[in-house]
C-alpha cells in the first residue's frame, strides 16, 4: 500500500490526509505541536446577522474525519528534523521530547507546516503594543472563536476590561513592507478585518469604526467588499499608511495624513487592531535543503521539479499566502495530483 | 451509443490543454445535458460533432461579457487600441467601482507595454486600489520606475465628462486631462449563462453567475457533481486564482476518472405509479440529480448525483419519493426535547464542544440527526409534539453554509407554516423553535443548549 507522510496537521495537512485515507492511502501525518489543528483552530465564525463567508465552516469536519480514520496515524508532539531518500523510499527523522525516532518507508512527503503571524516574528514586540487597548487581529479571532452571542442574542464578549466606544483597524502589518521582508501582500487581512469590523458593528451598533489600508484587496473568495459597502455600513476608511502611534491616558493617537485634505490629522481611539501580516514559516529553510526546495525571495517554498518527479509535495501556506478557502482547494488539488499519479491518471 | 468515444471532459466554451481525453462543445450548439458525474449526455446541436457526445465530467469555461463603463473611450482589456502620437495615455481602472485584481495584473502590463513602445509617451494610471495577485507587485514597481505617472483616488474625485475629460482632484492637485483612455470596462457574467442553467439544471446563481455563493461550491464546483464552473460562469472575481482553480479542477476530475462514489447511504426511490411528472423535484433539487425516465413516465433520482438532502422528499406534492430509512423513529417519550439537527453545522459544533469542553452538550435531550433540516417534513413535527409535551428545535445552517444550498430554506417554509398550523388550532406555536448556527459557534451552542436546558427544567 502507498504510504504517504505529511509533515503539519493544520488545515492544509489535515485536508490533504483525509483526502488520500479515502482514496485507499496510508498516512502518517507528523504534528510539532500537542494538539491537530494549527492556527485555524483559533479563527471564529464571523457570522452577523448573515453569514460573511470566513469559510470556517468547511475546517472542523475535515478534523472531525482525521480523528475518526483508522488509515491515518498521528504523531503529535513530533517535530521532523532530517529526511533521507533512497531507492524513492523517504525515512523521516523527528524529535519527541527530545528523543530521536525514525520513521522509514514513505512513498511521497507532504509538507504542510504553514506559515508565522508577525507577531510570532523574533524581532521582538515593540513596547508600544503591549497595551491592552491594542490587540492583534489574531487576539480578536480568539474572542470570537469563544463567543457566545450569536445564538443566545448577547452582546459580544471581549476578554477587555472596558466598554469600547471606538475601534480602528490598521492593515498592511507585516506586508506590503519591505523593511520587515516581505514586500508581498497577505491576502488575507483586509476580508478577515472587514469580517471583524461587522461582528463589531453588529454587537456594538453605536461603536465609532475606521480602517486604515494602503490597497483594499479582493480578499479570497468575499466578493463584496468595496468602498461603499464600507460607507454603507458606516466604516470610516482611511486610503494611507498612519505615521505615528501615540498612547495617550485616555485614548489611543493614530496620526495620519489625510490625503483629500492634503494635511496632517490625529483620531483617537479607544480599540486598536491590527491586522497580522502572514509570514513564512521557520521550518521552510530547513525544508528547502533537505527536500530540496526552492525558496523564493519572500521566503515561501516553490517546487523546483514537480512534485510527480521528486515525490514531495507542497500543501497550503507553505507555498505563499492564503485564506482558507484557498488552503483548502489547493490541499485538495495537491491530493488530487497524488491520487492521479498513484493511479496513473494523467492530468 | 454503441460505437461512439466517450470522452473523460467535455468543455463547454473555451478549452484548455490537456491529457484528458476531451471534446469542445460551444455553449451556443448545446441543447441539452442528461446523466450524471460519469456518465453525462450533452445533445448538441452542430454541424461538426454527433448529436449525443458522452462525457465523463463537464467544465464550462466561458468568458465574461464585458461592459463599457466609459462610453467612447478604448476597453483595457482589448489588445488592439490606437494612441495618439501627441496625446497621453490614460489608463483608468476602478472606476466607477473597483475593479477586480485581474484587471490590475492587464492595466499594469497595459501600462508597461505602452511606455516600452513609446517611451516619450506619457502614461497616467488611475486608480482605487491597486490589487495583488501574481506577480503583480513586481509590475507595480517596474512601472513606477518606469515613470508611469500614479494617481490614486477615492470616491467622488474622478470625473469623466462626456467629451472624455477628466478632471481629477485629489489633495492640492486638480487635473484635467485628456488623451487616449483606456478603461477597464466592467465584468459581466458570460452570454448564455441563464440558458446554461436551465440546460445543467443549476440553482439560479450568485449576481446571475452560474456558481451560487455558497462556501461548499469553492472554488469551482457546481451544485451538480462533476459539472465544474471557470471564469465567466463562476462568478466576479474568477480570474484572481484562475491557475489555482484550473489545477483544483483538473484535479477533480482526475479524481473522478478513477472512480465515483455515492455520498448518501440511504436509497430513495420514486414510485411511477403516484409521480405525476410536476418536475417540481427536478426543479427544487439543489444537485441537479433527477430527471425525467422516458420509459416510466416518471422522475427518477439519479444515484451518484444525490447528495442525500431529502428535499425533494418534503416537496413532493404526491409523497412519491419514498427512502428506506426513518429519521424519526426513535422520537423521545419522555417528555425530553426533541433536537433536530443538522449532520453538517450543529452536530459538528457540538462534538468540537465535546472535545474542547469534556461536556457533551446534547445530553438532556433526544437528538434526531439528519443530513439536512429539508428533511424535516409537517407531518414529523406533528408527530413529535403528538408523542410528548416538550419543545422542538430545530437546530439549522447559516445561509451562506448550507450544504444543500437551498435547505436551510425549505426547513423555515415547514417551520412557519406549522406555527401557523398550530395558531389557527389555538395550540402553542412556541413549542417549535428554529435557529441557524455554523459548524465553528461549538462555545455558543453549548452556552446555548445549556440556558436551554435551565429554562427548560424551570
Amino acid at each position: 500500500m502507498t504510504r504517504i507522510g505529511v509533515i503539519g496537521g493544520g488545515i492544509a495537512g489535515s485536508t490533504v490526509s483525509v483526502e488520500l485515507a479515502e482514496a485507499g492511502f496510508e498516512i502518517t501525518l507528523f504534528e510539532k505541536a500537542g494538539e491537530i489543528g494549527g492556527q485555524v483552530s483559533e479563527f471564529g465564525c464571523k457570522a452577523t446577522d448573515i453569514c460573511t463567508r470566513c469559510n470556517l465552516c468547511l475546517v472542523d469536519s475535515v478534523f472531525n474525519q482525521l480523528n475518526q480514520d483508522s488509515k491515518i496515524k498521528i504523531n503529535k508532539g513530533h517535530q521532523v528534523i532530517d529526511s533521507y531518500k533512497e531507492n524513492d523510499s523517504f525515512t523521516l527523522y523527528c524529535e519527541e521530547d527530545g528523543n530521536e525516532k525514525v520513521y522509514k518507508g514513505f512513498d511521497r512527503i507532504v509538507l504542510a507546516t504553514g506559515y508565522r503571524r508577525w507577531s510570532e516574528l523574533e524581532t521582538g514586540t515593540p513596547e508600544i503594543f503591549t497595551d491592552q487597548r491594542i490587540i492583534w487581529s489574531g487576539e480578536f479571532e480568539e474572542m470570537l472563536f469563544k463567543r457566545r452571542d450569536y445564538l443566545q442574542n448577547k452582546d459580544l464578549e471581549l476578554d477587555i476590561d472596558f466598554k469600547p466606544e471606538s475601534a480602528y483597524f490598521i492593515q498592511c502589518n507585516g506586508s506590503r513592507s519591505p523593511q520587515e521582508k516581505a514586500a508581498y501582500c497577505s491576502r488575507v487581512c483586509c476580508g478577515y478585518n472587514y469580517r471583524i469590523a461587522r461582528v463589531l458593528r453588529e454587537n456594538y451598533p453605536e461603536l465609532e469604526l475606521g480602517i486604515f489600508f494602503i490597497d483594499m484587496q479582493e480578499s479570497g473568495f468575499l466578493t463584496d467588499l468595496s468602498f461603499q459597502k464600507l460607507i454603507d455600513e458606516e466604516i470610516k476608511y482611511f486610503n494611507c499608511k498612519p505615521l505615528r502611534i501615540n498612547k495617550r491616558d485616555e485614548q489611543i493617537e493614530i496620526a495620519y495624513e489625510d490625503q483629500a485634505a492634503g494635511e496632517m490629522k490625529k483620531v483617537k481611539t479607544d480599540l486598536l487592531i491590527l491586522s497580522e501580516g502572514i509570514h513564512p514559516g521557520k521550518e521552510n529553510e530547513l525544508w528547502s535543503k533537505l527536500f530540496n526546495l526552492q525558496l523564493n525571495s519572500d521566503g515561501f517554498l516553490e517546487e523546483i521539479n514537480p512534485g510527480r518527479e521528486t515525490g514531495v509535495y507542497l500543501a497550503g501556506t507553505v507555498s505563499g499566502p492564503g485564506d482558507i478557502a484557498t488552503t483548502i482547494s489547493k490541499s485538495k488539488a495537491v491530493a488530487n495530483k497524488i491520487i492521479a499519479a498513484e493511479k496513473e491518471v494523467v492530468i | 451509443m454503441a460505437g461512439s468515444p466517450k470522452y473523460e471532459l467535455a468543455w463547454i466554451g473555451d478549452k484548455v490543454e490537456t491529457d484528458f481525453k476531451d471534446i469542445q462543445i460551444s455553449a451556443k450548439d448545446l441543447v441539452a445535458c442528461q446523466g450524471e458525474v460519469g456518465d453525462f449526455i450533452l445533445t448538441c446541436n452542430d454541424r461538426n460533432n454527433p448529436a449525443k457526445i458522452e462525457a465523463a465530467n463537464i467544465i464550462i469555461n466561458l468568458p465574461y461579457q464585458e461592459e463599457p463603463v466609459i462610453e467612447g473611450a478604448d476597453s483595457l482589456l482589448n489588445d488592439n487600441y490606437y494612441l495618439k502620437d501627441d496625446e497621453p495615455a490614460i489608463i483608468v481602472q476602478d472606476y466607477p467601482d473597483l475593479s477586480p485584481a485581474f484587471i490590475s495584473k492587464v492595466a499594469l502590463k497595459r501600462s508597461l507595454e505602452i511606455k516600452n513602445n513609446y517611451p516619450d509617451q506619457e502614461v497616467y494610471y488611475l486608480y482605487q486600489a491597486m490589487r495583488f495577485l501574481e506577480d503583480n507587485d513586481r509590475l507595480y514597481e517596474e512601472a513606477r520606475k518606469a515613470g508611469i505617472v500614479f494617481l490614486k483616488f477615492d470616491i467622488g474625485q474622478l470625473t469623466v465628462s462626456e467629451d472624455l475629460k477628466l478632471s481629477y482632484e485629489r489633495e492640492d492637485i486638480e487635473l484635467e486631462l485628456a488623451g487616449t483612455i483606456l478603461a477597464a470596462p466592467e465584468l459581466k457574467p458570460a452570454d448564455q449563462t441563464e440558458r446554461l442553467a436551465r440546460i445543467f439544471n443549476l440553482v439560479d446563481g450568485y449576481q446571475d453567475y452560474l456558481q451560487l455563493d455558497n462556501i461548499y461550491l469553492q472554488p469551482t464546483q457546481s451544485g451538480r457533481r462533476g459539472v465544474y464552473l471557470l471564469r465567466g460562469s463562476r462568478g466576479p472575481t474568477a480570474l484572481t486564482y484562475y491557475k489555482e482553480e484550473l489545477d483544483f479542477t483538473l484535479g477533480e476530475i482526475a479524481k473522478n476518472l478513477t472512480g465515483v462514489n455515492e455520498i448518501d447511504d440511504y436509497e430513495r426511490t420514486i414510485d411511477d405509479q403516484k409521480c405525476i411528472v410536476c418536475y417540481t423535484c427536478y426543479r427544487v433539487c439543489p444537485h441537479g440529480a433527477i430527471q425525467r425516465d422516458d420509459e416510466l413516465n416518471s422522475m427518477k433520482i439519479m444515484e451518484l448525483a444525490c447528495q442525500g438532502c431529502n428535499l425533494c422528499i418534503s416537496r413532493c406534492p404526491t409523497s412519491a419519493i419514498e427512502i428506506d430509512h426513518d429519521y424519526f423513529t426513535e422520537a423521545d417519550s419522555e417528555d425530553k426535547t426533541n433536537l433536530i439537527i443538522c449532520e453538517n453545522s450543529a452536530e459538528i459544533a457540538a462534538e468540537k464542544y465535546n472535545s474542547m469542553t469534556g461536556e457533551e452538550p446534547l445530553s438532556g435531550f433526544k437528538e434526531i440527526v439528519v443530513p439536512c433540516v429539508s428533511t424535516v417534513e409537517r407531518k414529523n413535527i406533528i408527530q413529535l409534539l403528538a408523542s410528548n409535551s416538550a419543545d422542538i428545535m430545530v437546530l439549522g445552517c447559516v445561509a451562506e453554509a448550507c450544504k444543500h444550498l437551498t435547505g436551510h430554506d425549505r426547513c423555515q417554509q415547514v417551520i412557519d407554516r406549522i406555527k401557523e398550523d398550530l395558531e389557527k388550532l389555538d395550540l402553542n406555536k412556541d413549542r417549535v423553535h428554529y435557529q441557524r448556527l455554523s459548524p465553528r459557534m461549538a462555545t455558543d451552542l453549548g452556552g446555548f443548549l445549556a440556558d436551554w436546558k435551565e429554562a427548560v427544567i424551570q
